[in-house]
């Protein structure tokens, strides 16, 4: 995510994320300049996400002084197998098939 | 659209596209393989009118889709040379057009090369919500491997409940 103000990732999940650089997050947020707009600092909320299998930081915050203020919390980071057959049995059946 | 039987190199088409627009649904919409699947983004223009600063595309929902197979992103919503000076993606007359009130939800994207839902530009009140992406980055290039990417330029962005996963394994 790029972007500006307050924003909201939650409830998401994130599978396998690879490239083979070893480089790439489950969630990266950043807070970039625009021209011609004056934008405001970045708020990342991230909350309640499942990241598995990212190849470097599940969540990474850039640490720019434009980003400020925000949390990270309540997101399961790597589970097990046996976790992920309890929380979404039938969608995981769709993926490895 | 249907170019399941061609080649990579033969298929060069969007799967569809629009630009000049605002207050648009687009739904059941479905393409198997194509250079983009779904397109929406507006080049400044030598008319006053499609200026940046003259127009806005708001109030665009896409939901219930199913983009198949790209060459490029699965969805490419929103002009990526943001501030007008990028090299190869901006044209003589200033920054692009902003987008405003854009909603991806319901959307599957299967098998693309590069980034599955890309939404940048796009000022205030997004949405990427209940989507499902699965096989993104496949070519494997820089800046090309996101699930879903928001941004740059997007303002208290909302995205939840997607599912997005990889597949490809290519570290042993």
């Amino acid at each position: 995510m790029f972007g500006y103000n307050t924003s909201n990732v939650y409830h998401n999940i994130v599978d396998s994320v690879r490239s083979g650089s070893g480089i790439e997050h489950g969630a990266y947020l950043k807070r970039n300049s625009v021209y011609p707009e004056i934008v405001s600092p970045l708020v990342p909320v991230v909350t309640g996400n499942i990241f598995k299998n990212a190849e470097n930081y599940a969540v990474y915050t850039a640490p720019n002084p434009e980003t400020t203020g925000g949390s990270v919390t309540g997101n399961i980071l790597s589970i097990t197998r046996t976790i992920r057959w309890l929380i979404i049995p039938g969608l995981w059946l769709i993926i490895t098939q | 659209m249907d170019n399941s039987d061609r080649t990579p190199s033969q298929v060069t088409g969007i799967g569809l596209t629009f630009n000049w627009a605002h207050h648009v649904d687009i739904s059941g919409y479905h393409t198997n393989h194509s250079a983009v699947g779904l397109m929406v983004k507006l080049n400044a223009n030598a008319l006053l009118q499609g200026r940046y600063d003259k127009v806005l595309l708001r109030k665009i929902r896409i939901f219930d889709n199913y983009i198949f197979r790209s060459n490029g992103e699965g969805m490419y919503i929103g002009h990526t040379g943001i501030s007008g000076t990028t090299t190869g993606n901006s044209t003589p007359y200033g920054p692009p057009a902003r987008m405003d009130s854009i909603e991806i939800y319901n959307n599957i994207l299967d098998s693309l090369d590069w980034d599955g839902i890309q939404l940048s530009n796009a000022l205030n009140g997004c949405k990427i919500n209940n989507n499902f992406v699965r096989r993104y980055g496949i070519a494997n290039i820089g800046s090309q491997q996101a699930g879903i990417l928001s941004g740059g330029n997007i303002s208290g962005v909302q995205v939840y409940n997607n599912m997005t996963v990889m597949v490809q394994v290519q570290v042993l």
